[in-house]
């Protein structure tokens, strides 16, 4: 059954989540397009061309504007597929179409398994396209501005293969933290929105409105855990500073790892806590 | 045992203390239509809603089958809500899948042949269909299953008398006729020929559980007069 729920979730929702990329996808190329055009070498400055201050201004004002242009739709795709996946959720589940949801012939962990497995599919996807878009647009960036960086960025990765031990040890911890992050941080991200929403039933009126502070409450209560972490991580790691050269960058991976963890966590925690309302509590209006 | 439901001491209360349904104990048995009736107000949604498991009941318990209300139950109960319960942007051909994926005991082909008797296009998207059209695809969905339990909570509310006489007789042509059918109403003179049982509620307190014939012979009256004569305000 989690099959069919995931094929019926999918259907509902990639048609607005192809939307978003796509756009996300128009403004990257025409982004790089732009850097990579003449326009580019103007942008940047084209190798000792005398320019007149007007026209440094009117260049200079061109890339803020571009790149304020491209940060606003990336924010907007990024949090538009949140809240699009969100309001879905939501609808599906506690509004009318609920009376459907709820009485399928299907465990509670099957129902909301699908959502967040979809919904963190299409998170996952949507920030691999945010980081190739990203790298289009600097790589575009780089090469308008001066093609031989690109020699520079190749001895960078070269430089790389022969470090210390210790730093290559780090680097690779630091890399694998941050797969691991970038896998399961979507399933947490879904488990908490999709737990919010569901603790925002337990109240008796505005459930919806109820739904949102409670997500905003969670992301605050995350990030006020995150800054203590931080804070623990950095006077440890000063201290650790003074014992070993390598030992500051050690202690901050560490950090990073714990900060992974509780995030996780609190996604489980709020998992489970969906599964008990739906399961225990549900009171559909 | 010939009980299909059985209800035991169940009560619902909600929000600030208002008691919907209060310490009701009820077993319903197999292959009867039974109209669940009473006023606005009484408990009929409640009871149903609890029955579907879309409440939590305060305290008792609901059995159907045997079992409590879960996955095995909702596997076997048709349920008609009082409300569209489908996604505006689907198109009927796309909820027959989705019913086809979820109920073992759906007939699609029963399903279409319905559709088709109404002149209604299965490429049509729900939100294109007007409130009455809707509810008679939803009525179509339900009665296309072969459940154990039809639940069909106000099924001729809100429609003009040609559609009523269209959904009764659609309840009575295609019910399995193993199953129970519950129908919740107010509007018992429609209903009334159709029942063989009927339960009365008010103030979520069960008033009177009996055959449609045994209020006949004893009290000499109609379901609808009795229930006017219960009911006086």
């Amino acid at each position: 059954m989690l099959g069919k729920l995931f094929q019926h979730e999918w259907k509902r929702v990639y048609k607005v989540e192809c939307l978003l990329l796509a756009v996300l996808f128009v403004f990257s190329v025409a982004g790089a397009l732009m850097f990579a055009s003449p326009m580019g070498n103007l942008i940047f400055g084209d190798g000792g061309r005398y320019m007149t201050e007007t026209e440094i201004f009117f260049w200079t004002m061109t890339f803020i504007t571009s790149i304020f242009m491209y940060v606003i739709v990336v924010i907007g795709v990024m949090y538009g597929s949140m809240i699009y996946l969100g309001v879905n959720f939501y609808r599906s589940m506690y509004t009318d179409e609920g009376y459907l949801a709820h009485t399928l012939p299907v465990t509670p962990h099957q129902l909301l398994g699908s959502k967040v497995l979809v919904g963190a599919l299409w998170t996952f996807i949507m920030q691999v396209g945010m980081a190739i878009s990203i790298f289009l647009l600097v790589f575009s960036m780089v090469v308008a501005e001066d093609p031989t960086m690109l020699g520079d960025m190749k001895e960078l990765f070269a430089e790389l293969e022969v470090l210390e031990p210790d730093t290559k040890g780090m680097i690779i911890h630091g890399g694998i933290m941050y797969l691991c992050a970038v896998l399961v941080s979507p399933f947490a991200s879904m488990s908490i929105l999709f737990g919010a929403l569901t603790i925002g039933q337990l109240s008796k009126k505005h459930k919806g409105m109820m739904g949102i502070l409670a997500y905003f409450g969670i992301m605050v209560a995350n990030s006020i855990i995150t800054q203590i972490t931080q804070t623990i991580g950095s006077i440890l790691a000063m201290r650790m500073e003074s014992y070993s050269a390598s030992g500051y960058n050690e202690v901050m991976f560490y950090t990073y790892d714990v900060q992974i963890l509780i995030t996780l966590l609190i996604g489980a925690g709020l998992y489970f806590l969906s599964h008990y309302i739906i399961s225990q509590k549900l009171n559909l209006n | 045992m010939n009980d299909l439901v059985q209800i035991v001491n169940l009560t619902k209360v909600y929000e600030a203390g208002r008691i919907a349904i209060n310490d009701i104990t009820l077993n319903l048995p197999k292959g009867r239509i039974i109209g669940l009736l009473g006023p606005n107000g009484s408990g009929k949604t409640t009871l149903i809603k609890m029955m579907n498991g879309l409440l939590t009941p305060t305290s008792g318990s609901i059995r159907i089958n045997g079992n409590e209300v879960g996955v095995e139950t909702k596997a076997h109960v048709a349920y008609l809500p009082d409300r569209t319960y489908l996604s505006g942007n689907q198109k009927i051909s796309e909820v027959l899948d989705f019913f086809c994926d979820f109920y073992e005991d759906f007939d699609r082909s029963k399903a279409l042949e319905m559709l088709k008797s109404l002149d209604i296009e299965p490429d049509r998207k729900m939100q294109t269909l007007s409130k009455g059209t809707k509810e008679k695809v939803q009525l179509i969905l339900v009665m296309s299953r072969k459940a154990d339990l039809y639940i069909l909570d106000e099924p001729i509310a809100g429609v003009d008398p040609a559609a009523r006489d269209y959904i009764l007789r659609t309840i009575i042509n295609n019910y399995n006729p193993e199953a129970t059918v519950l129908i919740s109403t107010h509007l018992i003179g429609d209903i009334e020929q159709v029942l063989d049982e009927v339960i009365f509620l008010r103030y979520g307190q069960l008033v009177l559980y009996t055959s449609v014939d045994h209020i006949r012979e004893q009290k000499g009256k109609s379901v609808d007069a009795y229930f006017r004569e219960v009911f006086a305000c």
